[in-house]
């Protein structure tokens, strides 16, 4: 017989060893991947959790805004997740978390509003029981996740945390014999070819969920019989060595379900996300039904494009449910009365790009690539998405509105027909004109939003950390926080505004002249500064010495070396507006320097603590000295270069200073309230000049944003050993309340101006 | 309450009998600082700055104190952190009087509960740095001020 020939024999044993070393191999490869298996998991970024309380300035609607943000449902406060308002009242269910320092509970909260504040936070037991309640932090809006080079994204779950429908109906529809087969059934792949003979086309696949796994996990598309052979054989090995729970798991974590954009949709958890904007476990069966329904065919039966094929198919899994009677007849007819109820299809609204480039250059200070990409890392950052929002708002607002003032003064037909900017605005293209603006904390030096340019959607150059632009006048106090912390100059010593000029190292010669083009003679040393005199302060400079300043404006933050010339003094020098906010940082906290911080804290994927960004903070500016800059500060919009703000946020209301660059190619404000920081920049990329100075350009973008965002005007504190006189701010001399040009300022005990009080009449100034 | 026993004891944050008595003053202090705060049943809510308001009594008076609510809140977050130092959570104490900070950043409470959380961590420089803060912040309450002296001058004990 041939099969007894020594050859066929040789050759049948050698076949043997050949498959059994094979599957020896193959056996290895799953059991190292199965076991250690990594799920890249992206790390996601989240804004700050909004903490409710009693006396907090917040309106019901932006709390209803918040609430629908995070996908809150609006009807009735019964399940995690949901809100119902009623006027000045809102109930919420919230939906509870794992922040660094604990786990914030799931519970049902009242909050009742008065007069743009919560006036009662209480909370609601069951049986309607209720208790005062002194905080609520609610769940944290995911701003973003940092990807893989593959993009592939998704949220783990475990098995017990799914609802147990999901898995029925899955198995239901995609494999009812899961929990009888061995990785590969052939019952099913007899009824599959049954069905696809029967009907002429494939309409039904025989693969089981291991099948599948095996699938996405080791094999390429290919659809060969040695492929078809090595899944077979894997699919048995995998069910040999793990339990049906985590084969059941790993699908439900690995199936492909969906596409955004570059992104791939991985797993249910994720899904749910996607296609609902809520948690898997939040899902009504109808839900559960549609994710069930996608695992076919996710771009054949992308609900979004195909809502028929889509809606067809879920009927179809939520049939299968009734078949095999994991559900009730009149549930089922419920659901499937149901629309797809799909959530927001853009994330764009979500999308801050600046933000989290700042949050990504911050990560990458401690952490690699790989262990943001895949470890599925919670980064916590201050990221406010009101202040952000309106921050945007007035970036459009106010570039619209200047751009309009620029295509007045250049019509395009003036223009010759090369010249690409007129082509810009020929054609309607978007202005080139640009704006970057960061928003901190006042106090705390937490970074609030960032917008990168006039388009704050755009992910592209961000302006508001790499475009370093001439600042202006915003460095000047910082000439004059020299002389103030040297302890022989008040706000009311006399500085000589007379032309100066300066020798540079070439040889050659370095006049600053006032942006008026007048001498004002002999000025108080704060209305120099409130007036922003370039002559003045460049005198003073000159007084102070060029190291003097450096180092001054190096303790108050700047980092990076400047380039000491003379010009420094009235602003030469090139700073990005987020080294400008750490600067201003540090007068606004009083003298004490705070880095700028975007990361509160991390946690790894398991919620446990990894690591926090603690507050630091370092007096380094003499608190005498800084207080007497703040009030120089405030006078700038009193009777200063921000006098125009005044209107409409209040007198003596903020504190800051205009900057305008040479020849107007940079508008600058940098300025505080009590609870906001903001520092604004406008100017074109290619550096031309603009029509505007900082007063009419970043200012009023400045004053919009703090007009809708900031709740506290400026509040200064003086240190012990301040002593408050009314001065003339013309002439510097001693005064009384209600005399002309009167002015309350403050004087470190025993410094204020000697001499008779002398009350002027406007006819006396005229000199 | 003062923490003049404490000059008596070797200050190293590792020496535990020291430690653990500091631990019980801090809690009392805080406890005492929190009685002080409580505010009556049916209070009114704290009055809120109005934007439009022009105002320009910040600056003329410049010993009042900046309102910004959350006042219970800020107890209560104070309150845990001081039960968080206690049982030698540091980091989740300083965690909680961050909190505390961004919701009232002018509270000097703050400044100086963060000051001790630090100082336990062994970070003196930035424990000084946050007891200057507490103390300019607390110019207008005396007895603050005195707690905040007292606790300086056993940093100053412990750094020599």
């Amino acid at each position: 017989m041939l099969w007894r020939h020594p050859l066929v024999l040789k050759l049948g044993l050698l076949l043997l060893v050949l498959l059994a070393s094979y599957t020896v191999y193959l056996d290895a490869t799953i059991r190292s991947s199965f076991d250690g298996k990594k799920w890249q998991v992206p790390a996601r970024v989240y804004a700050r959790p909004l903490e409710l309380f009693e006396g907090m300035p917040l309106t019901p609607q932006e709390l209803a805004s918040e609430l629908r943000d995070l996908g809150y449902s609006e009807l009735r406060a019964t399940s995690p997740g949901s809100f119902q308002r009623n006027g000045n009242r809102l109930s919420l269910y919230s939906r509870g978390f794992d922040f660094w320092d604990g786990s914030e509970p799931q519970q049902i909260a009242d909050v009742e509003f008065r007069n743009g504040s919560i006036s009662r936070l209480a909370r609601m037991g069951s049986r309607g029981a209720s208790g005062k309640l002194a905080l609520l932090r609610l769940e944290p809006l995911e701003i973003g996740a940092i990807y893989p080079a593959h993009k592939e994204d998704r949220v783990l779950v475990r098995l017990e945390e799914v609802p147990p429908l999901l898995t029925a109906a899955l198995l239901a529809i995609e494999d009812h014999r899961f929990y009888q087969h061995h990785g590969v059934s052939l019952v099913s792949i007899a009824r599959a070819a049954l069905a696809n003979a029967k009907s002429g086309a494939v309409v039904q696949g025989g693969s089981t969920l291991t099948q599948q796994l095996v699938k996405n996990f080791y094999l390429d598309r290919s659809r060969t019989l040695r492929r078809k052979v090595t899944e077979a054989l894997m699919s048995g090995l995998l069910e040999l060595h793990y339990s049906k729970e985590a084969i059941l798991e790993a699908y439900l974590n690995e199936v492909y379900l969906g596409q955004a954009g570059a992104r791939a949709i991985h797993g249910f958890g994720l899904a749910s996300q996607h296609y609902f904007n809520r948690a898997l476990q939040e899902l009504s069966i109808e839900k559960l039904a549609l994710l069930v329904a996608i695992v076919r065919g996710p771009a054949y039966y992308d609900p979004w494009r195909h809502p028929d094929r889509a809606l067809a198919r879920r009927n179809r899994v939520i049939d299968a449910l009734v078949g095999q009677e994991l559900l009730a007849a009149e549930d089922a007819q419920w659901a499937k009365a149901q629309p797809l109820n799909l959530g927001k299809a853009s994330r764009s609204h979500f999308t801050f790009p600046a933000y989290m480039d700042l949050v990504k250059r911050q990560l990458g200070e401690t952490y690699k690539r790989e262990d943001l990409t895949s470890n599925g890392l919670r980064v916590f950052t201050s990221f406010d998405p009101r202040v952000q929002r309106r921050a945007e708002q007035a970036v459009r607002a106010q570039i619209a509105k200047l751009q309009s003032r620029v295509d007045k003064q250049t019509p395009a037909g003036d223009l010759p027909a090369e010249n690409f900017h007129a082509k810009q605005v020929r054609t309607g293209q978007k202005a080139a004109l640009q704006a970057a603006v960061v928003v901190t904390q006042t106090t705390t030096a937490e970074v609030l939003a960032v917008v990168g340019g006039s388009d704050p959607r755009f992910a592209g150059y961000n302006r508001a950390l790499d475009a370093r632009r001439s600042i202006g006048s915003v460095v000047k106090p910082f000439v004059y926080l020299t002389a103030l912390e040297r302890g022989d100059y008040t706000l009311a010593s006399l500085i000589d505004d007379a032309p100066i000029a300066f020798n540079n190292r070439d040889g050659s010669e370095w006049v600053p002249r006032n942006f008026d083009r007048k001498d004002h003679g002999q000025v108080p040393l704060i209305t120099a500064l409130a007036k922003s005199y370039n002559q003045a302060t460049a005198r003073l400079g000159q007084q102070l010495g060029l190291d003097a300043v450096v180092e001054t404006l190096r303790r108050a933050g700047q980092a990076r070396e400047l380039n000491a010339v003379p010009s420094l003094f009235i602003g030469t020098t090139q700073l990005t507006p987020y080294e400008v906010t750490t600067l201003y940082q540090t007068i606004a906290a009083n003298g004490f320097r705070t880095p700028l911080k975007a990361i509160r804290s991390v946690l790894d994927s398991d919620g446990k603590p990894l690591q926090r960004f603690p507050y630091q903070t370092e007096q380094v500016i003499d608190p005498h000295a800084n207080y007497l800059l703040q009030r120089a500060l405030v006078a700038v919009g009193e009777f200063g270069s921000a006098v125009a703000a005044s209107h409409k946020l209040g007198a003596a209301s903020f504190a800051g200073k205009t900057g305008t660059s040479g020849a107007q190619r940079d508008s600058w404000f940098a300025g505080f309230r009590a609870d906001l920081l903001a520092v604004a920049w406008v100017g074109y990329d290619d550096n031309k000049t603009m029509p505007f100075t900082g007063a009419s350009a970043a200012l009023p973008l400045w004053v919009e944003l703090m007009a809708s965002a900031s709740r506290q005007p400026v509040w200064l504190l003086p240190p012990a050993g301040i002593e408050q006189h009314w001065v003339n701010t013309l002439s510097g001399m001693p005064t009384r309340r209600g005399c002309e040009n009167s002015l309350l300022l403050p004087f470190v005990q025993g410094s204020a101006p000697q001499g008779a009080r002398v009350c002027d009449s406007p006819q006396a100034l005229k000199r | 309450m003062s923490l003049i026993p404490y000059s008596n004891c070797q200050l190293r944050a590792r020496h535990f009998h020291c430690q653990t008595f500091f631990h019980v003053l801090l809690a009392l202090f805080l406890a005492s600082l929190l009685a002080g705060c409580i505010a009556p049943p049916g209070s009114e809510p704290v009055e809120v700055i109005d934007l439009e308001e022009p105002d320009g009594g910040a600056l003329s008076m410049p010993s009042r104190q900046l309102e910004s609510g959350g006042g219970s809140a800020v107890d209560q977050l104070l309150a845990e952190a001081a039960a968080a130092i206690d049982a030698q959570r540091y980091e989740q104490a300083a965690a909680l009087i961050e909190r505390a900070m961004r919701i009232n950043p002018q509270d000097p409470r703050a400044y100086f509960a963060l000051a001790q959380a630090n100082y336990f961590q062994q970070r003196q420089a930035l424990a000084e740095s946050l007891l200057q803060r507490a103390r300019a912040l607390a110019v207008n309450d005396a007895r603050l001020l005195m707690s905040i002296e007292s606790f300086g001058q056993r940093i100053a004990a412990g750094l020599r």
